[in-house]
């Protein structure tokens, strides 16, 4: 694996259901630089297309881009575009975070909830989704930070005021998936 | 987004026919079966014997029929969902909200 770092840009199809095939591109190229376990190839694919649907569903920004980086020990999938930032509602804090916040509760909506860590006045890591399993009328809709968040070992935001240059990054460990 | 329906007794089997069950067809796979919903229909079985793939809209879409179903005292089953379908569902924990079974004959009886 001396050949590594190597990355795979994302082409994004116009409608979702151009995606499997996309990612399952991009798992054969990652088969082709010795990627072989089918548990991180699995996740793999439940990142990529999630991120890249929230991209269809969301994103307008013409230079947006989606990115695989595949290193020794780890692999990122990365998305990029310029634009406002996240929008989330938060009773305690919002950005910027003030200085000393480490974790929050917020939501993208109903039932969309996530415990996050704060890593800076704009960026933040999701910790878990909070679902109350204890009645089916209280379960979310939306599950596709979900699945990134449950899926990949690290997956962080972060927002760069000065460019508004938005970034969602998912670290998948390449050893123990 | 072509589904194909059978009474068996009392219960609605209804099958996906498609190979992705994805953000272009979430909407409209819930807004049929929640036009089954209003037509009566409560006992619910959706196979996916031939999805490849689920994304999270069509989860949502599937919380979404089970929440109709709650105050009606319905049923909704899951069944015939592939190695990564049921994988998706223990990611989320839905596997524990929802009734998954193997065949469409267990799901039925």
């Amino acid at each position: 694996m001396n050949h590594l770092p190597i990355s795979i840009p994302i082409e994004i199809p116009e409608t979702a259901d151009g995606l499997y095939q996309v990612s399952s591109s991009v798992l054969e190229k990652l088969r082709s630089y010795g990627v072989h376990n089918a548990g991180l190839l699995r996740k793999v694919r439940l990142v990529l297309i999630e991120m890249a649907t929230n991209f269809l569903k969301h994103v307008t920004d013409a230079r947006a881009r989606m990115l695989v980086t595949l290193d020794v020990e780890q692999l990122t999938i990365c998305k990029t575009y310029t634009g406002s930032p996240l929008r989330f509602f938060c009773e305690e804090a919002g950005f910027p975070f003030p200085a000393g916040t480490t974790e929050l509760h917020i939501s993208f909506g109903k039932n969309n909830n996530h415990l996050i860590a704060v890593q800076g006045p704009y960026s933040f890591r999701f910790l878990n989704p909070l679902v109350d399993e204890t009645s089916i009328e209280l379960l979310p809709e939306s599950y596709g930070l979900s699945i990134i968040t449950h899926a990949s070992e690290r997956f962080v935001y972060a927002y760069e005021p000065q460019t508004h240059r938005n970034e969602f990054m998912a670290v998948l460990n390449i050893t123990g998936s | 987004m072509n589904l194909k329906k059978e009474k068996i007794n009392d219960v609605l089997l209804i099958t996906i026919e498609e190979r992705e069950a994805n953000l272009s067809k979430a909407e409209s796979f819930k807004d049929k079966v929640l036009q089954d919903i209003q037509s009566g229909e409560t006992q619910l079985v959706i196979s996916f014997k031939n999805v490849t793939y689920l994304d999270s809209s069509f989860l949502g879409a599937l919380v979404a029929i089970l929440k109709n179903l709650l105050p009606l005292k319905g049923q909704l089953t899951l069944t015939e969902l592939n190695e990564d379908i049921q994988n998706l569902f223990e990611l989320t924990r839905l596997d524990k909200v929802f009734v998954i079974k193997d065949s469409p004959e267990t799901a039925t009886s």
